[in-house]
């Protein structure tokens, strides 16, 4: 799955496509406006992570352009500029998605893998795990064939967790995805260590394996195998 | 009392003052003229009797002969002569009006055939003493009318002279600082307003201008920090899934979670405040209240439990709100997680919705808080627990404002802090 990622600063794009690569991804990168234009007019890409601050121009033309020539590629905006009508014109534009900077990388590839499955497979889209099976539109999981009784926030949890398997999701990571940027963080993360608890437990109680690992006080891993 | 009042009245005092002593000046003035006036034809007309005396006259016959002709001229015989000519008023009877009236009188010593006579002239004031009164009047009555004239002309001129001051008052009382446009103050031919005005445009677009640059340097200073915090953010992410990761490292490394995680939502709520202030377009859409609330507590059940507080609740089943959600949320979450975080172990958190009112109450120290200080941004004091960046209750208290609610604070013994926030 090919993926073009157009960021002008180096640290942050060599951090992302590391992480997204080691997602399987196929990551293409751009620095700057010229050379996203040419990449994103000339290939087909599943999904463009566009910054809309870039050294020779605004990202939201990028979009106005891709509009223009009806490519179809999914695009999630990812900005420092947090204002509102940024989003709104973005959304406009025809971009699926909005992540503000700064982000966690987990958080970047369950919303690539969101938009990924959302573009491809309308109506069925099952993701499978070891014994578990997740029907995503439906918001149904089974392990095995067992139904789970998930809540909204466990569902959600376990989406994060199955977009970044075998990956470390920390604590701050799992809150920001759970409650939004609206909730205010505390340091304490009673929220993930109760969330997580329950999942763990409705997954053992279907007769799933220890699935969710707990990487010292950092956070938590997904490994089905 | 209004300024054009208070100089009218200070205008009427002055006048009536003038008006009242100046009557009594003007009058004695004219008195004495006349006074004058009077005595010296007197005067004239005794050196025509002195000439009478000398030249026509034989016989003291004659003397009573002429007062006979003229009432006004008497001689009367003495046994000395000598002494002063004395002017004097006297009431004598006149003939013509049949009334006793005031008469000018002047007492001479003269010499007729050898022997002293007093001879009394006489004229009659009855003529120019209604002169005299007329004369008062009419100075009166001029007197009368320049007031009047003055005030009105006084009353219309300030009016009219004071209208841009006027002007510039009702601009100054609309003006807000985090006004888009800048002042304009209409002009004026007058210098003293001109000025006043140059100088008042000129101090308040200057505020202005630092006011918005001030916004400008925090909302770009936030916005500068979220590229390095992104990057400090992935290279952590990427940091953790280092395969041989020890404990000791994951140790070191929670740390940096932490106040990354704590800058973020630094510079995220100077961002917000920033636009807040600028009145950024917020998409307005039909909010829930109520179920915000729900949805909020729901977050915050964990850290109820964590804290061992008993929760109240006792809401509306929904009131809906012209507001955008994102506000309203972070509204409600900052109101409940400061009534957390705020409380005593063991204690209550008390949440209740009316169509007017938000009620969110806590328990906590048993005294009350510095109401104006509680909403300052970044408020320093032994209440601020730490991990709170001090933004919480600015940004709902900014909130509010940008829809017309009323955040306020109230203590209630023993230890119960609430905030109210009056809706509509």
């Amino acid at each position: 799955m090919k993926l073009l990622l157009v960021e002008d600063e180096p640290a942050l794009l060599a951090s992302v496509v590391s992480y997204l690569q080691a997602q399987h991804y196929i990551c293409e990168v751009a620095t700057n406006y010229a050379q996203a234009q040419e990449k994103m007019l000339l290939h087909d890409y599943e999904c463009i992570v566009l910054d809309l601050t870039l050294p020779g121009g605004d990202g939201l033309d990028l979009l106005r352009e891709l509009q223009k020539h009806q490519k179809a590629a999914g695009v999630i905006i990812t900005s420092a500029r947090a204002a509102v009508d940024d989003r709104i014109t973005g959304l406009e534009l025809g971009a699926d998605d909005y992540l503000p900077k700064p982000f966690y990388l987990p958080e970047l590839s369950a919303r690539i893998a969101a938009l990924v499955r959302r573009r491809h497979y309308q109506g069925t889209n099952l993701l499978q795990a070891g014994e578990l099976n997740v029907d995503v539109p439906a918001r149904r999981a089974a392990v095995a064939g067992k139904p789970l009784t998930l809540t909204r926030t466990e569902f959600d949890l376990l989406l994060l967790l199955l977009a970044n398997q075998g990956r470390v999701i920390t604590k701050g990571a799992i809150a920001e995805h759970l409650s939004g940027d609206a909730a205010e963080q505390f340091d304490t993360f009673e929220n993930v260590y109760a969330h997580v608890k329950n999942l763990k437990r409705k997954l053992t109680e279907a007769g799933a394996p220890n699935y969710i690992r707990m990487v010292y006080g950092l956070g938590y891993r997904f490994e089905p195998n | 009392m209004k300024l054009l009042a208070r100089t009218t009245v200070y205008f009427l005092i002055y006048a009536s003052v003038v008006a009242g002593a100046g009557t009594f000046v003007y009058y004695g003035f004219i008195r004495k003229i006349y006074y004058a006036y009077v005595d010296r034809t007197l005067s004239r007309r005794k050196l025509r009797v002195d000439k009478a005396l000398r030249l026509h006259l034989r016989t003291p016959a004659d003397l009573d002969f002429w007062h006979r002709l003229d009432h006004n001229v008497e001689f009367k015989a003495l046994k000395r002569g000598g002494g002063a000519p004395v002017f004097s008023v006297r009431m004598m009877y006149n003939e013509l009006t049949g009334n006793v009236t005031p008469y000018r009188q002047l007492a001479a010593p003269v010499m007729f055939q050898g022997r002293p006579y007093r001879l009394e002239l006489r004229t009659t004031m009855l003529d120019s003493q209604e002169l005299l009164a007329r004369i008062v009047q009419a100075g009166a009555l001029l007197f009368g009318a320049l007031l009047v004239g003055l005030l009105v002309l006084q009353h219309v001129l300030a009016r009219r002279l004071w209208a841009p001051f006027y002007r510039t008052l009702g601009e100054l009382q609309r003006y807000k600082i985090d006004q888009p446009e800048p002042v304009h103050l209409a002009p004026t031919r007058i210098p003293e307003f001109k000025e006043l005005n140059m100088a008042l445009g000129r101090l308040l677009n200057r505020n202005q201008r630092i006011y918005r640059r001030q916004r400008e340097f925090t909302e770009n200073a936030a916005h500068e920090l979220q590229t390095p915090l992104a990057i400090l953010r992935t290279k952590l992410d990427m940091l953790v899934q280092a395969p041989g990761l020890t404990e000791e490292q994951a140790g070191h490394i929670e740390p940096l979670l932490d106040v990354t995680q704590r800058l973020t939502h630094l510079s995220r709520s100077l961002l917000l405040l920033a636009h807040l202030d600028q009145q950024l377009f917020f998409p307005t859409e039909t909010v829930d209240l109520a179920a915000a609330i729900r949805t909020q507590l729901g977050h915050l059940r964990e850290q109820l439990a964590a804290t061992n507080l008993r929760l109240e609740t006792d809401l509306l089943p929904a009131l809906p709100l012209a507001a955008n959600r994102s506000l309203i949320d972070i509204l409600v979450s900052n109101l409940l997680s400061n009534a957390i975080r705020h409380n005593v172990p063991g204690g209550e958190v008390r949440v209740q919705l009316t169509p007017e009112l938000l009620v969110v109450e806590n328990t906590g120290r048993p005294r009350a808080l510095p109401a104006d200080q509680l909403f300052v941004r970044f408020r320093p004091g032994p209440e601020r627990p730490p991990g709170s960046v001090g933004l919480g209750l600015a940004i709902a208290r900014q909130i509010c404002e940008t829809y017309g609610f009323l955040l306020s604070y109230h203590y209630e013994e023993p230890g119960r802090h609430q905030l109210r926030v009056r809706l509509g």
